[in-house]
């Protein structure tokens, strides 16, 4: 699992490096978007930060990544995370209104009552995203995206998901 | 500008006295968890996270709803079939221990909490004698079980026995003749009638000589409270899911509150 989370890094650098350098007309405006996930990539909600690496007339190639959390303190009431990171490729086509693909990955590192000492036991795992969805980007920023955003658990697990989003362009 | 900092500032304060309601509270009132931190937490209730949280949040303990495995094992589970909250399908009856240890809750995504059995609660929560805990007795039977109610009354006798925890343990049934039968396992239990009304509850308890009567907060006056306590017998509310259920829930002054807001609730009352 850690030697395809590592490959998926690769393909995400490799891609991204790659657009950036066949990118001559570069245009730095509207790169960068900060944007809120209800449900989503990180579980019920994550903050995230996307990049536009590539534009080629309306379709455009983005990475995310985020971060998460379920509970910030442990059951025994100590300061010990749950930790969420979600990273993502997006695939989208349109100028206002777009069409919206994506595929990433989400790190989990979560704590449990260890079976045997029922002790803090942090356990880590990786799992998939994929989405579809509508995404409508403002002239002034506003960004707003809506879709279904299925999660295949431990790699294993399939669960019916969505995603909501609120960001900004900039 | 100046105005409307005022306007901003002032305005909360009035809405927030406005909503405060005047009664005198009871801190006496003993605060449990309902299944731990309570319904539609990210923890699942009944699970080890979920309780141990509501334990250090400042509760006098917690509820805890109790089901038995086919080979006699009690865990702490809510619903009646797995498949509603877990990667398991059927009741809890239905399956040996080794089974339902396995399990895991897969009611949020990217977690994957246990099923807890009542010997693993008590064997790791510290200091548990200084807690006290209701047991909601889910009497959910495989279709091929046999002396069910004999098989979980001894269950449940030894595990009691096993951690001494006669004098801060509480059963709630809503089963008379379960009742009946845990009253003469040991007429010390302390034994709740769960009733569909609060009369029915009444009649039920005068008769068999119980502790009191678990109910929820919508089927109970104050005046009802009052009378159970007029006849020796305690009352414990449950359906306590909002702030407004809990304020509501305190002023009717029962003797215990299964609540899902512990946190509120605690900051309220201790």
């Amino acid at each position: 699992m850690k030697r395809e989370a590592l490959l998926f890094f690769l393909f995400l650098l490799h891609f991204s490096n790659l657009a950036v350098a066949q990118n001559s007309e570069k245009d730095n405006s509207h790169r960068h978007t900060l944007f809120i996930e209800a449900m989503g990539y990180g579980g019920y909600g994550s903050v995230n930060y996307e990049y536009l690496v590539k534009k080629i007339h309306k379709l455009k190639l983005s990475v995310r990544t985020g971060l998460s959390t379920y509970h910030l303190n442990d059951y025994t009431n100590k300061f010990n995370p749950d930790v969420i990171i979600p990273v993502g490729i997006n695939v989208y086509y349109g100028t206002k209104h777009n069409i919206d693909f994506g595929l990433g990955q989400t790190i989990t590192s979560i704590i449990y009552a260890n079976n045997l000492d029922f002790q803090p036991k942090r356990l880590n795992a990786l799992h998939t995203n994929l989405s579809i969805g509508y995404r409508y980007e403002g002239e002034k920023g506003f960004l707003f995206k809506i879709g279904y955003a299925p999660i295949i658990e431990n790699q294993k697990t399939f669960r019916h998901w969505a995603l909501l989003d609120f960001g900004y362009t900039f | 500008m100046k105005k409307y900092l005022t306007f901003i500032i002032v305005l909360p304060l009035i809405f927030s006295s406005c909503s405060k309601k005047e009664m005198t509270l009871n801190h006496n009132i003993i605060v449990l968890g309902h299944g731990g931190m309570g319904i539609g937490q990210t923890y699942p209730m009944n699970t080890f996270e979920s309780i141990l949280t509501c334990l250090n949040s400042g509760t006098d303990g917690s509820e805890i709803d109790v089901q038995l495995t086919k080979d006699g094992v009690l865990v702490a589970y809510h619903g009646q079939d797995l498949s509603d909250e877990t990667n398991l399908s059927g009741v809890i009856n239905d399956y040996n221990w080794s089974e339902i240890k396995n399990a895991f809750y897969t009611s949020s995504p990217y977690l994957k909490y246990s099923i807890l059995s009542l010997d693993q609660l008590f064997a790791n929560v510290p200091n548990f004698k200084d807690y006290k805990f209701s047991f909601d007795c889910k009497l959910y039977k495989s279709n091929s079980a046999i002396n069910f109610k004999e098989a979980y009354i001894n269950s449940l006798s030894e595990i009691i026995a096993k951690y001494d925890l006669k004098s801060n343990v509480y059963i709630e049934s809503q089963d008379t003749s379960f009742l009946i039968k845990l009253k003469e396992k040991d007429p010390d239990y302390k034994l709740f009638i769960y009733p569909s009304t609060f009369e029915n509850g009444l009649a039920i308890a005068l008769a068999l000589d119980l502790y009191g009567i678990t109910i929820s907060t919508k089927k109970v006056t104050r005046e009802q409270v009052e009378e159970a306590h007029s006849n020796n017998l305690k009352v414990a509310i449950w359906n306590t899911h909002s702030k407004n259920k809990n304020i509501n829930g305190v002023d009717k002054n029962p003797d215990f509150i299964q609540t899902d807001k512990v946190r509120y609730l605690v900051s309220l009352l201790k």
